[in-house]
């Protein structure tokens, strides 16, 4: 599942996630994202979110998605601000991707 | 056929010098790495969507800057998104004038923001243009044998 509100870069890791294969399920808001991974979690591998822009707290969004539903997370992030990374990290993040984000 | 190799080099010609003049940068290559057979119009589509959705936030931030006093944060979210979808795309010279943009909101520069607001127009008016013309040209030359490019 990618969630992005950005629907450029959305756009970009869509075909992206793709190209490696895998099925994707796309969500501009977090908040709607977060109810179809609550009802269907067991359909998801993986999640990429945005830091920004996704009209819920990221690290929230982290928070729920990896204590509540224990799907890995992979965070998205423009900033290359080293407390941002390790904030994303302690708050469940898998791992972390510089946007813009290559294949 | 002879036309259509000179079309060919004419493209790559284009491509190149958008790279050499700063225009594009390697994310640009990347979204052509993502086209292929099962997505033909890649680039061309998100670049298309790229122009869309800078309309709308070039108006945003128009109207922000008529009010008064200027609600930095805002202005800054809007760049944010702006400068985020031209590096989407590889747009070198735009994504630069949003980031100095963006350092103005951050010292509270109101009439450096303006200023700046210009120059992140002209750019994204020039980089859009070129863009249009790369893809009318290489519309007119056809598919091609895509093996090998370089930047």
């Amino acid at each position: 599942m990618a969630i992005d509100g950005n629907l450029v870069s959305l756009s970009v890791l869509i075909a992206m996630l793709r190209k490696c294969m895998y099925g994707v399920s796309t969500y501009a808001k977090a908040t709607e994202a977060l109810q179809v991974l609550r009802r269907y979690k067991y359909d998801f591998d993986i999640v990429v979110a945005a830091m920004v822009g996704i009209d819920m707290d990221s690290l929230d969004l982290l928070k729920i998605i990896d204590s509540e539903l224990g799907i890995p997370v992979i965070v998205a992030s423009a900033s290359g601000d080293q407390q941002v990374i390790t904030k994303a990290i302690f708050h469940g993040a898998r791992d972390i991707l510089k946007k813009p984000v290559r294949i | 056929m002879e036309r259509n190799n000179q079309l060919h080099r004419q493209v790559a010609l284009m491509r190149q010098s958008l790279f050499d003049q700063g225009y594009l940068d390697e994310q640009f290559v990347q979204l052509e790495e993502l086209q292929d057979d099962t997505n033909p119009n890649f680039v061309e589509e998100v670049v298309t969507l790229y122009y869309r959705d800078s309309a709308r936030l070039v108006a945003s931030i128009e109207q922000a800057l008529d009010n008064r006093p200027l609600d930095f944060n805002r202005l800054d979210s809007y760049m944010h998104q702006f400068k985020g979808s031209s590096s989407s795309i590889g747009g070198r010279k735009v994504k630069a004038e949003c980031s100095q943009f963006r350092e103005y909101c951050r010292t509270g520069n109101g009439e450096g923001c303006i200023r700046t607001f210009q120059q992140v127009k002209r750019e994204y008016a020039t980089l859009r243009k070129k863009l249009e013309a790369y893809f009318q040209l290489a519309r007119q030359a056809g598919p091609r044998d895509t093996a090998s490019r370089s930047t």
